[in-house]
């Protein structure tokens, strides 16, 4: 239940009484303003194009899914189906990876979400001298460690292992 | 009273419509390594036929380092890792990794199932009878109408 509620506050406090960010682009520009949200930088030492090549592979296999929970106590019932889905965008300055969230069912929003579910992680890989690259990351503060680590662990080439989506919260 | 309780649980055992996957399904070509923390580790094996239709044969437990169990090589077979936890406060979850395998004759398999720290993964390699290892990709069950 504690998991519910905190899913639907972060974007609660994203929206934050206006449109929720409808855009990739938009949901950068809000996290540094919202609460419960962070950025998070780090540098890797992988090429950007290594970095990419990894977001495609591992982010529709691990990425794109839906998690159904149920929770029931002696005064409620919750049936929550969540569909996750992953983009990965690559230009020439960076690679992006994005990570949506659509409650199909258990959950009303309070404006309406982008096409896709509502924005709950960026990730953007840019290129740096020496086949290094910076990962800059938006999100939620808490809860999505797993998300967090696997992304690193992509971006690392270290761990190519998925989150566990049924821990988020 | 035992007799009773041990009807409960068998009956109970037979309403999960999980079984064993048959020791003699196949000679022994597919090792499972696994490594997991937190989580009851299980592998499900299933044929596959022409519709790409998957009848469930069985189940192996994931409860030791190392378990070795057949697949036959005489087509495809899915095969789906299940990983999955409960507590009191959380509930119960599963995740799942799948793939298909069309295991060839003389040929074995190598199935690293790792869990921690709430990053899961399965990587399957096969190894000819002479010469290097290489990793198999997971396919999903479209896969076999390919």
């Amino acid at each position: 239940m504690q998991r519910i509620h905190v899913v639907v506050l972060v974007s609660v406090l994203l929206a934050a009484c206006v449109q929720m960010p409808q855009t990739a682009e938009e949901f950068r520009k809000a996290v540094p303003g919202a609460m419960m949200t962070k950025t998070e930088t780090y540098e890797v030492s992988r090429g950007m194009k290594d970095v990419a090549a990894t977001f495609r592979r591992r982010a529709p296999e691990c990425l794109n899914i839906a998690v159904r929970t149920v929770s029931q106590t002696t005064t409620s019932y919750q049936n929550i189906l969540t569909e996750y889905k992953p983009t990965v965008v690559v230009t020439a300055e960076r690679a992006e990876l994005h990570v949506q969230q659509h409650h199909k069912t258990g959950v009303i929003y309070p404006s309406k979400p982008p096409e896709g579910g509502t924005y709950i992680v960026v990730a953007d890989a840019y290129p740096l001298p020496g086949n290094r690259t910076r990962m800059q990351l938006y999100g939620p503060s808490k809860g999505y460690d797993m998300l967090y680590r696997a992304i690193r662990g992509w971006a690392t080439g270290d761990n190519l292992g998925c989150p566990d989506m049924t821990k988020i919260g | 009273m035992r007799l009773a309780l041990a009807s409960a649980l068998a009956l109970l055992a037979g309403c999960s419509g999980l079984r064993s996957y048959p020791e003699d399904a196949a000679p022994k070509n597919l090792t499972v390594r696994t490594a997991t923390s937190g989580v009851r580790a299980e592998l499900d094996i299933h044929s596959v036929d022409a519709q790409c239709r998957a009848p469930y044969i069985g189940t192996v437990k994931l409860n030791k380092p190392s378990v070795t169990v057949g697949i036959p090589t005489d087509g495809w077979s899915y095969l789906k890792f299940d990983f999955a936890s409960s507590s009191f406060l959380r509930g119960s979850h599963q995740m799942s990794k799948a793939t298909l395998l069309r295991a060839r004759a003389g040929h074995s398999y190598d199935a690293e199932v790792t869990y921690k720290d709430d990053i899961y993964n399965v990587v399957l390699r096969e190894k000819p009878p002479r010469g290097a290892p290489r990793e198999v990709p997971l396919l999903d069950l479209a896969s076999s109408q390919k």
